[in-house]
């Protein structure tokens, strides 16, 4: 009996067990592609969709935490807001001229970016898993309170990085490019294949992470510290945000409270 | 494992018992009697007070992670809904209370996971059409003997099963407990809870009653029959507390 119904199951492989569910986005971005090269047969040329995938990166990137977190069954809201607040330190802490070699500015203001980004996670998720608030709520919250406190820091205004040596300095992280490939390419594929890839499918804290998000209860029962995984998948959302945020600065040199408003819509809309 | 003085705050007050090295001890009792919580207890599911001496070490479990470490698993009542991954495959849900034990560098063996699969099918007679189907398409009994071998790949040397055989057939009832007996024959002590009298007076050894939460009685030996349990469980008469 198990053997034939195994036969049948293996018949119907072909077709039937596709996951439309998978497969749906690919088939919406082939035909967003199409669309583009009818409107446009400049569309399709390798410069416009190498400038296209450099563009998207930032958003790349923060979604992959934000699979992390998804996945685990929580939620941010607060990764664009994120963005504006880790921005405006960065630049700010490079315009303060406290270090006066360039490079040895840019590296601990890189470093800055991260702890930022860590330190505004860790505040997500203690405030959802800890404090058992309601992520849509929590995040909705930290997302108005890094909004404010990045207005507040520009005075309504932007914040520009003023020295050119910086700048000119940390611009090849995003117009440079490795092999004809741009920067923010290879990051997306480094970040997406080493840290969402290999961490969610081939690591004990991945299999951790799929089992708080599938079943909260068979993973407290299985001994799984369910809030410690939770906050961490928070903390790698922020490092991802910071990451973007890297690669955000150079393009413009400039950041105000306004940018990136709609990011968390856009990466949560599934 | 002696356990002393539990209580779980609206469930079970003051319930001490002794478990001895390759004993089966049923626990009886009428469904919301606290057995299932002061089981949850234990292992650190619950808050609540309470001493667990484990070769005299006195000990209370903060969590499951802890409990599992030091060798005792509980099973629950709840496969569907607390026991396992119905979403994922065999291969995943066998796994996932004994990760640790199959970390190579950051990554996770998945050959030596297949092995233990392979493993755990032939010791546990786990009947799956295909070994990456969910879990959720086996039968209860199949989805039962997954458990149990989930649990056994912690290598505990105290298992709690809670309602071993809820909702599974005749035949698989009988293989259940054949493992049960056999694991009690390894030397590994062995909790069951459950509601259905004849299976517990055929297992156990011994037989704790409860009662509105608390122990109100055991019976060993020839008393060990329905009519004290039930006399004990209701209340009729109370028995010499253990």
């Amino acid at each position: 009996m198990t053997d034939l119904a195994a036969d049948t199951r293996k018949v119907q492989k072909s077709w039937k067990d596709i996951d439309l569910r998978a497969v749906a986005p690919f088939v919406a971005l082939a035909l967003l592609l199409m669309l583009g090269a009818i409107a446009n047969p400049n569309f399709m040329s390798i410069d416009n969709l190498l400038n296209v995938i450099t563009r998207s990166a930032f958003i790349a990137i923060i979604a992959v935490g934000a699979t992390f977190v998804i996945s685990a069954g929580g939620l941010d809201l607060s990764v664009g807001s994120m963005v504006a607040f880790v921005a405006s330190l960065m630049i700010m802490f490079m315009n303060s001229g406290v270090i006066a070699d360039p490079a040895t500015m840019l590296v601990v203001a890189t470093a800055l970016a991260i702890v930022i980004g860590a330190a505004c996670s860790v505040a997500n998720g203690l405030i959802t898993t800890a404090g058992s608030i309601e992520p849509f709520i929590a995040t909705l919250g930290t997302k108005g309170i890094y909004r404010s406190l990045t207005t507040w820091l520009s005075q309504g205004g932007a914040i520009t990085l003023r020295s050119p040596d910086i700048h000119s300095l940390y611009r090849p992280a995003y117009f440079g490019a490795l092999l004809r490939v741009p920067v923010p390419i290879i990051i997306i594929i480094v970040v997406t294949a080493a840290v969402g890839a290999f961490v969610l499918h081939r690591t004990r804290y991945g299999r951790h992470v799929l089992a708080v998000g599938s079943n909260e209860d068979v993973a407290r029962y299985s001994g799984i510290p369910v809030e410690r995984v939770r906050t961490i998948t928070y903390v790698i959302q922020g490092l991802c945000v910071a990451v973007a945020c890297l690669l955000y600065v150079p393009r413009l040199g400039s950041t105000s409270a306004a940018i990136c408003a709609n990011t968390p819509t856009v990466i949560t809309q599934r | 494992m002696e356990v002393e003085d539990f209580s779980v705050p609206g469930f079970a007050q003051h319930a001490s018992f002794q478990l001895g090295k390759g004993e089966i001890l049923g626990f009886a009792g009428h469904v919301g009697a606290g057995r299932t919580e002061l089981m949850e207890r234990l292992v650190g599911l619950r808050p609540g007070r309470g001493v667990i001496r484990i070769n005299g070490k006195p000990t209370l479990f903060p969590h499951v992670d802890a409990s599992l470490k030091a060798g005792i698993a509980y099973l629950s009542e709840d496969r569907k809904g607390k026991g396992l991954l119905l979403a994922e495959d065999l291969r995943v849900n066998l796994t996932l209370a004994s990760l640790d034990k199959f970390r190579r560098w950051f990554q996770i063996d998945r050959a030596k996971e297949r092995v233990a699969l392979q493993g755990a099918i032939g010791e546990f007679d786990i009947r799956a059409g295909r070994k990456d189907m969910l879990v959720g398409q086996l039968s209860g009994g199949n989805q039962q003997k997954l458990l149990l071998a989930k649990m056994m790949m912690t290598d505990p040397s105290i298992i709690i099963i809670d309602e071993p055989t809820r909702g599974i057939d005749i035949g698989t009832k009988e293989q259940i407990y054949k493992f049960i007996a056999v694991l009690a024959a390894q030397g590994r002590s062995i909790i069951v809870v459950s509601s259905e009298m004849q299976e517990l007076i055929g297992i156990c050894d011994r037989i704790m009653v409860m009662r509105s939460g608390r122990i109100v009685g055991a019976v060993t030996g020839e008393h060990m029959n329905e009519n004290e349990v039930v006399v004990l469980a209701t209340g009729v008469k109370s028995g010499e507390a253990a």
